[in-house]
């Protein structure tokens, strides 16, 4: 054996360690990783939803803006997908907020590829709070409390949070969410919508628009979605699959603003993104920022989608029925 | 004698039904070749209605559908180029009132067509013009909005309050040193800020240009004059005069260009983008394939559709072309079969008659031919069978006649012949006897075996006279008791047997005395031996034999000699019939009579070359054998 092959010999022996010291790093990290998603309770997610409501507080008291009333609706039985959207608005909000104060802007997070886990869920709201942070610390405020209580919550307890956070956090915005922005959600809730049509030959995707109603106010949008958040309550209840239900009878219908309809726009996405997961059809259409529109603009867009909701109730129930 | 005609049953066949028959067939002919024409104006009349109303409205339908698509393209591209929003509602009117009715229209019209894999077509025509649908709404939902330009959103929502900040430190710089505020600790600085201005405006400026305008090619340029901004900025915040006020504003000043610089270059970066116009971009490939597809794809149902139409219309023309000279074959055709099975029906239903009408003309014209044989099995077969009966009746009846009209002639000149002849041989026998007494040992052999011949032939004649007298009187047997073992006996005892014969006689003892004409039996039983023994010539066997049968006494005589011919033994017993040689026939006849005036039975059976049985059944009781 010359000296060249024992050289060589000898780096293929230490690449190969390499590789099986990599290779078990990489396991390591990703089953810490696994063992990270599996521990993460609601609770976790709550604690850090804390944390930014700590921080969005401090701003607020910066800024002389003062918190907004609550909205007076109650949610059950949310999942951690119902929560990740609306910790997503939360995002898109703080990278907004941090564009306007401190000109830092963020690519808008993308929309979760399965069904979420509360691990994921508090991603979305480490996101958001890094953000508020660097905001928080340009204006040299105090840092976020580290102290902040464990205790037991549910997943609705989660989305109700994250929902406060969401309005309070809209309030401190130069360019708060206005129509269009709800607009484009209700677009995307059509894009879904049509691509769950799609796996029913025959099915009409888009119906002819309603009539255009004026002097619509951002409450009847809000009252429209919320019909159609009902039926895809009634269209997962065909299923025999309990989902989030949303109580609107304490509603404050004076504090109803666009940001309120954006989160029930947001929360509508949310369970068509996960019924849209569920049977596996196709990625819906990318919307864009449509320009200027007024509640009644949505509210006609809202109509389309309520039309779209109640082809797909009664195709879902004929085929469960004809499963049974 | 006449026999019955046959009855009448409901499995024979009848004149009427074969009749009807006959006309059933002309009918059934008729019925063919109507059924012809029939299925040939109904393929016909099937095919033309296939074209007029399939192929036709599938045609009207495919173009509906393809002229809608076209026009949904024309209004979307319209509403897209124009931004006048009639074009929407000119959309949503095509979709709702001609593509999707032209679909569903199509769809009904294939499935009654039936053609082969028209359902997938349709399905996947179905799911084409969804997804048209679908992506021309999405289009017409982006055109004319903002987001259509993405680096438009971008450069209003990012990009635009930085300019106008950037705008408003500068111009608040120039504002100041217009002022006379002492601002740069070097006089020459106020060149940068004005090289600053320069640089910010320029940039700003050509930023527009690249977002709104697309010239793309300016990028270099904007970011050199972004880059001067920053080193004129740099310049100036070297020699700014310290201030707090003035730190803030440069330091708002830097961030917001370094802010500017990431956000335009996101900006530029959009507008590079394949994807720069959504809408131009989903049309290229999204919207236009999609129709294309539609397009093709309806292509190839018309195509199709066409070719099978075509097919139908060829197959319509070609039995066009047939149905005329081939249905006027088929019209001569079956007259001529009508006539030929017409006229060979006729012939057949009408041969019976004709035969009968020539036999009955045969029959006028008093020639009795022989029996017509039936053709048919019906009324017309009935008539033949009845006719040949009557006809053998009326045979019978000539011969019964002629027969009667013989035997009165022979009965009347026997009776007058018979005395004139009786005297002359009694005379002749006299001599002979009165010869014979006067004959000795001397006469000469010849005159005594004359003598005796001469007796014979007498005894002959006599008898003959006896027959003749026999049959021409009315013999009225007149009954006594006896026996009639004995007269058997006795006829056998007188009859002269040559040698060869052997005589068998076989007597039942005890038989009961019975009435009966002596004479007359005596004559039947000696005319059946003598029959016997001549049928004997070369010897045999002559049985006679008597027996008790019943009520009556059966005597039968039978020979071993030629026997009778089977043709002749319903004749035998007829007046003048004979095979001999000699003798006038009338010997049976008269036997039969005898034993029919004894109330009983003369039978006969015969095998040629085996001999002949005779049997006489006579019954015991005369008074009930009458009865």
């Amino acid at each position: 054996m010359t000296i060249f092959n024992i050289k060589k010999l000898c780096s293929c022996i230490l690449l190969m360690c390499l590789v099986l010291l990599t290779g078990k790093a990489v396991l390591a990290q990703g089953l810490k990783s696994d063992a990270d998603s599996s521990e993460t309770t609601p609770a976790h997610v709550y604690v850090e939803l804390q944390r930014v409501e700590q921080l969005i507080d401090g701003l607020g008291l910066f800024m002389g803006v003062p918190e907004p009333e609550l909205l007076g609706v109650s949610i059950t039985n949310a999942a951690p997908h119902d929560v990740y959207f609306q910790a997503r608005t939360l995002v898109i909000k703080a990278n907004r907020l941090s564009f306007e104060l401190i000109r830092k802007d963020s690519d808008p997070p993308v929309l979760p590829e399965g069904v979420v886990r509360p691990a994921e869920v508090k991603q979305m709201v480490l996101e958001a709070l890094g953000v508020l942070s660097e905001v928080s610390r340009k204006f040299q405020m105090l840092g976020v409390h580290p102290q902040v209580e464990l205790k037991e919550v549910t997943p609705s307890d989660v989305f109700m949070a994250s929902m406060t956070a969401n309005r309070h956090l809209n309030a401190l915005l130069e360019r708060r969410f206005s129509p269009a922005e709800v607009y484009r959600v209700v677009n995307l809730a059509i894009g879904y919508t049509s691509r769950l049509l799609a796996q029913y030959p025959g099915a009409p995707r888009i119906p002819k628009k309603p009539l255009y109603e004026k002097n619509k106010r951002p409450l009847d949008v809000y009252y429209r979605l919320n019909d159609c958040l009902l039926l895809i309550i009634q269209i997962y209840q065909a299923s025999d699959v309990d989902i989030l239900q949303m109580n609107v009878s304490g509603i404050n219908e004076k504090n109803i603003s666009p940001s309120d309809v954006f989160d029930m726009a947001s929360l509508i996405v949310a369970r068509l993104d996960f019924l849209h997961k569920s049977n596996g059809s196709r990625v819906p259409r990318e919307t864009y920022f449509p320009g200027k529109k007024f509640p009644s603009d949505v509210y006609q867009q809202a109509g389309i989608l309520e039309q779209q909701l109640t082809t797909l109730l009664s195709y879902v129930e004929n085929k469960e029925q004809a499963n049974r | 004698m006449n026999s019955p005609p046959a009855q009448h049953t409901k499995s024979r066949q009848t004149f009427s039904r074969n009749l009807l028959r006959s006309h059933m067939l002309i009918a059934a002919i008729g019925a063919f070749s109507l059924l012809i024409a029939l299925i040939t104006i109904f393929v016909q009349s099937r095919n033309v209605y296939l074209l007029s109303n399939h192929s036709i409205p599938v045609s009207r339908a495919s173009s509906m559908v393809l002229r809608g698509v076209q026009h949904s393209l024309a209004s979307m591209r319209g509403w897209v180029s124009l931004d006048d929003k009639e074009f929407i509602s000119d959309w949503s009117q095509v979709w709702e009132y001609e593509i999707t009715p032209a679909a569903i229209n199509l769809g009904q019209i294939g499935t009654e067509m039936k053609l082969p894999g028209f359902k997938q077509r349709m399905t996947e025509l179905s799911l084409l013009l969804a997804e048209l649908q679908e992506s021309q709404w999405w289009v017409l939902e982006i055109a004319q909005t903002p987001g259509n330009e993405p680096a438009r959103v971008e450069y209003q929502f990012e990009a635009e309050p930085l300019l106008s900040s950037l705008d408003e430190i500068i111009r608040s710089l120039f504002t100041l040193n217009d002022e006379g505020v002492t601002l740069f600790s070097h006089d020459e600085e106020p060149n940068s800020l004005h090289d600053a201005g320069i640089s910010f405006y320029t940039a700003s400026d050509m930023l527009k240009r690249i977002v709104f305008q697309g010239e793309v090619e300016l990028e270099d340029k904007y970011f050199y004059n972004l880059h001067m901004l920053k080193t004129a900025v740099s310049v100036l915040s070297r020699s700014f005069q310290k201030s707090d006020e003035l730190e803030t504003t440069i330091r708002y000043f830097k961030r917001d260009i370094a802010a500017l610089k990431t956000v335009s270059t996101e900006i530029i970066a959009l507008r590079k983008s394949y994807n720069w116009n959504v809408v131009r971009h989903r049309m290229e490939t999204e919207t236009v394939p999609l129709a294309k597809k539609v397009v093709k794809l309806m292509k190839r149902l018309d195509s199709d559709t066409d070719k099978l139409m075509t097919q139908r219309a060829t197959l319509t023309a070609r039995i066009g072309n047939f149905a005329a000279p081939g249905l006027s074959v088929l019209l001569v055709a079956m007259v001529c079969s009508a006539f030929i099975i017409s006229r060979k029906r006729a012939r057949a239903l009408s041969r019976p008659a004709t035969i009968l009408a020539a036999a009955a003309n045969q029959l006028a014209a008093g020639n009795f031919i022989e029996d017509i044989s039936p053709v048919s099995d019906d009324e017309l077969g009935d008539l033949t069978r009845s006719f040949n009966s009557m006809r053998r009746d009326l045979q019978d009846a000539q011969k019964q006649v002629v027969l009667q009209e013989k035997l009165a002639a022979i009965g009347q000149l026997s009776g007058s012949v018979a005395h004139d002849i009786r005297n002359p041989l009694n005379a002749i026998s006299n001599s002979i006897y009165f010869l014979n007494l006067i004959s000795n040992e001397e006469t000469d052999p010849k005159i005594k075996e004359h003598l005796l011949l001469m007796g014979h032939e007498i005894n002959r004649a006599n008898g003959i006279i006896n027959d003749l007298l026999d049959f021409s009187r009315e013999n009225v047997p007149t009954f006594s008791k006896g026996d009639l073992n004995l007269l058997l006996q006795q006829v056998l005892a007188g009859g002269d047997f040559s040698d060869v014969i052997t005589v068998d006689l076989q007597l039942e003892s005890g038989l009961p005395v019975v009435e009966f004409d002596h004479l007359q039996l005596e004559r039947v039983f000696t005319n059946l031996i003598s029959n016997g023994a001549q049928a004997m010539p070369d010897g045999g066997t002559l049985k006679v034999h008597s027996a008790r049968d019943g009520a009556s006494i059966r005597i039968t005589i039978s020979d071993t000699g030629h026997g009778i011919a089977e043709e002749n033994l319903d004749e035998i017993f007829e007046p003048l019939f004979t095979t001999k040689a000699s003798g006038v026939g009338l010997g049976l006849s008269i036997v039969k009579d005898f034993v029919k005036k004894h109330y009983g039975r003369l039978t006969v059976a015969s095998v040629v070359g085996s001999g002949t049985t005779f049997t006489v059944l006579l019954p015991m009781d005369q008074n009930a054998a009458k009865e």
